[in-house]
């Protein structure tokens, strides 16, 4: 499911055959040096001219138009403080990861504020290897393992 | 009995109503200010204009009463157009007081700016 303009990048998917710390180890820093890669084609290519949407039904105006224009300084005054009402509804949404795929759930109910909104955080499924993985080792070697799972223990809670 | 269709939707009615009456009957949506249902009909706020096919300017919903053979649209292009620029005339000399105004958060103009109002 490749998104924005993944598809036009080049860059390498890093993989290892051993599967063990030192594996996770030299992937996490390989990883680190494709997103150089890619943030360095992504600044190359970044197109000239203003970033965010000209339309003040989803984007408040900047504040140089609140000064002379009444629409604006509605759009701009209901936009922070109300924000925005959907209908009814429920969407999930995904996007790439350190670790894999983060997804929200989110239900709306026609109001401002969502009815239920549930986070698919990573930490939380790589947590569930752990057993598997510290199979015949020492309880020292679990700290190790934790550590290269590169796990966020406030994300399991959720 | 009069036939008309309101939105290509094809009703017929016995009774009198004025288009608005008949809208909000059937849960359309259409912005207004100056109508209200226990007072006389203004119509000098120009907000509920929609678009009648026979007619080369809209017309306002709430003081026009239904007759047979109405063809009106209460989204197209024109009555949107015109709503916006309404709207506009309303606000062209409208104090900037939204931060400071007691009113500010329950207002109707704002409410309606939002949904009908221009977006640049």
């Amino acid at each position: 499911m490749p998104y924005d303009i993944y598809d036009s990048l080049t860059f390498n998917i890093i993989t290892a055959q051993n599967g063990d710390c030192y594996d996770r180890y030299l992937i996490r820093i390989n990883e680190m040096k494709e997103s150089l890669k890619i943030i360095e084609q992504v600044v190359n290519n970044m197109p000239l001219g203003i970033v965010h949407l000209n339309d003040w039904k989803l984007v408040p105006p900047t504040r140089d138009f609140m000064r002379f224009n009444m629409e604006a300084l509605i759009h701009h005054f209901k936009l922070y403080t109300e924000g925005y009402s959907l209908p009814k509804n429920y969407n999930y949404m995904s996007v790439e990861a350190p670790k894999g795929e983060f997804g929200i759930f989110m239900v709306s109910d026609d109001s401002n504020r969502p009815y239920r909104c549930k986070i698919k955080a990573l930490g939380f499924f790589h947590l569930q290897a752990l057993n598997t993985m510290a199979v015949n080792h020492l309880i020292a070697d679990v700290v190790t393992i934790i550590g290269t799972q590169d796990i966020v223990f406030g994300e399991v809670d959720r | 009995m009069k036939k008309f269709s309101i939105n290509d939707q094809s009703f017929e009615i016995d009774k009198d109503y004025t288009i608005l009456q008949f809208l909000l009957l059937i849960s359309v949506q259409v912005p207004r200010f100056c109508y209200h249902e226990q007072l006389s009909i203004a119509g000098n706020c120009r907000v509920c204009l929609i678009e009648d096919i026979k007619s080369i300017k809209p017309i306002i919903a709430c003081a026009i009463n239904i007759a047979d053979g109405l063809n009106v649209y209460t989204q197209s292009v024109k009555a949107k157009k015109a709503r916006e620029a309404v709207l506009e005339y309303l606000l062209i000399n409208h104090p900037l007081d939204c931060p400071i105004c007691d009113q500010g958060g329950e207002c109707d103009l704002q409410d309606l700016s939002l949904v009908v109002g221009g977006d640049k």
